[in-house]
């Protein structure tokens, strides 16, 4: 690692870690002069874990927004592809990051093109570029689910409010949820 | 010319000096060389974070202890990460 500053006052050296096979990794110190520093006990956890995903069920024609919280996630969209996994990678769907930072991401679920049936499984995989995955703490935490429980439009009205000087447009059906939105 | 060894056993470097083999592509020198030990070893206080993403790059922050002889100087020191189950690995 590459010792990019030294701060004499505070007895602090910065390096840089650029990365390495996740793992538990012991830190080296040695000093031109002195040696080598005891640094014992400082153990650097090199690794990402997903605790949680919410929901951990979407509509089988995809749409849902989930949230994925874990550890040391990145800072750009790129950094963490999720993708939904169903024994393999063949046949994945893609989760489009909408937000990320070091501890949360929001992805929605891409269209599902081969219709997915309530009861089938995957798993919700959040990749480390492209080199590994986050690790599932504990293991059930990436289990993700279809359901077919979702919202169905049964009629739509549109009319003129000629007050207002706007269309409105009533949406009737069943299993909405969340908050009302009125544009 | 420089030689750089592994950590000393702490228990057997503070009771006196260590005698030196030296030997160079199979032949021992004849030398008289002794290494006293320092009687204490600074050790590091810290580590922030103590947590890096595997791929992407990460600013670490050690502290060593205030008592640490030696004006620091980013040139003077040579830090490594060691995978603890592979210590062949090292970053």
């Amino acid at each position: 690692m590459n010792v990019i500053a030294a701060d004499d006052a505070t007895k602090t050296l910065t390096v840089m870690f650029g990365g390495a096979w996740s793992g538990l990794y012991q830190i080296n110190i040695r000093h031109n002069v002195y040696g080598l520093v005891n640094t014992t006990g400082q153990i650097l956890t090199v690794g990402s874990n997903v605790t949680s995903i919410s929901p951990s069920a979407g509509s089988i024609h995809g749409g849902t927004e989930v949230t994925i919280t874990g550890t040391n996630f990145g800072t750009v969209f790129t950094d963490n592809p999720v993708q939904i996994s169903m024994l393999g990678g063949v046949g994945s769907i893609n989760c489009y990051l909408s937000a990320i930072n070091s501890t949360t991401i929001k992805c929605r679920v891409g269209e599902i093109l081969k219709k997915k049936t309530a009861g089938d499984s995957g798993k919700m995989v959040t990749f480390l570029k492209t080199s590994e995955e986050a690790t599932c703490v504990p293991s059930t935490a990436c289990e993700w689910n279809y359901t077919d429980s979702i919202p169905e439009v049964t009629s739509m009205n549109a009319r003129y409010n000629s007050i207002d000087n706007h269309w409105e447009v009533k949406v009737a059906g069943t299993n909405f949820t969340g908050s009302l939105e009125t544009t | 010319m420089v030689c750089l060894t592994t950590a000393f056993n702490e228990s057997d470097t503070t009771s006196g000096a260590l005698s030196m083999n030296v030997t160079i592509n199979g032949q021992t020198v004849s030398q008289s060389l002794v290494l006293s030990m320092m009687t204490s070893s600074e050790a590091s206080q810290g580590l922030n974070p103590s947590s890096a993403n595997p791929t992407l790059k990460t600013k670490l922050n050690i502290t060593l202890a205030s008592t640490f002889p030696y004006t620091l100087n980013r040139s003077h020191f040579t830090v490594n990460a060691t995978n603890i189950s592979n210590p062949s690995y090292f970053r």
